[in-house]
């Protein structure tokens, strides 16, 4: 009989998402993020961003879809690179807004010895508008 | 010397800040020891932490709007720790400009466009 720590142990090791477990189509789920104004505010202060409105500054839009990836695929295998990343603005966000960030993965492909992979992250406001999109360009370490 | 905010000093402090606004806590951006041990062979910044520059670069060096706006960037150099960062924005192709992070050695650690769409 298995002793509960097995299957524990089991269920992480098969959690890690390897090139070969990612499925092109597949939707990761949706991370849902409050722009809180405290993120603001240390935003603005370490980037000595002035701001002029109450929307969100347009470079944390990094902040919102990093943390999406981190949170909706935890198990990657270690090593792996951001090579590249794309943005479209619709609106951006009001500070205090609830948003929904959605992640999948819509290309995978092994060329000249790397693992290339796109994500892409669509970021609704609560209210279902569209507020950015965005592609995550990773190498997968394997 | 005056700094604009499309600039950025990567101190230990900021990589701290920018790993608890992302939730990114990767050894290889927080921990010295850890990071000396790896192909990168030490502490390199979140690429994200420089491309925020980008921004900042876009609406104080151009008029351009921020809507509808698409940003395509690569990374091509790691950012270390002590590197001083600055973004740039110029216009190229119609409708485009080129962007890039650059640091004080003036070589280009981000390198890409920023597209408008057509009227």
């Amino acid at each position: 009989m298995k002793h509960p720590s097995q299957d524990s142990l089991e269920h992480r090791v098969v959690d890690v998402v390897d090139f070969a477990r990612l499925q092109v189509g597949h939707v990761y789920g949706v991370h849902e993020l409050l722009l809180s104004s405290r993120l603001v505010d240390n935003w603005c202060r370490l980037y000595r961003h002035a701001m002029r409105d109450d929307r969100m500054p347009a470079g944390m839009m990094s902040v919102v879809s990093i943390r999406a990836f981190m949170a909706l695929i935890p198990s990657r295998p270690p090593g792996g690179i951001h090579a590249g990343q794309q943005f479209t603005i619709e609106e951006l966000p009001r500070v205090g807004e609830l948003l929904h960030t959605q992640l999948c993965c819509v290309r995978k492909e092994a060329r000249q010895g790397r693992l290339w992979v796109d994500l892409e992250m669509e970021c609704r406001g609560a209210d279902g508008r569209a507020l950015f999109r965005g592609k995550h360009i990773a190498l997968w370490a394997r | 010397m005056e700094r604009h905010s499309d600039e950025l000093l990567i101190t230990a402090e900021a990589l701290s800040v920018y790993a608890e606004l992302t939730d990114d806590y990767n050894p290889i951006h927080m921990d010295p020891a850890f990071a000396a041990g790896t192909v990168m062979k030490g502490v390199i910044a979140h690429g994200t932490l420089s491309l925020a520059l980008i921004w900042q670069a876009l609406a104080r060096q151009t008029e351009a709007p921020q809507t509808g706006l698409l940003l395509d960037i690569r990374f091509i150099k790691p950012v270390r720790l002590g590197d001083w960062v600055h973004a740039g924005a110029r216009p190229g192709l119609p409708g485009e400009y080129e962007v890039w992070v650059a640091n004080d050695r003036d070589e280009v650690v981000i390198a890409g466009t920023a597209t408008f769409p057509c009227n």
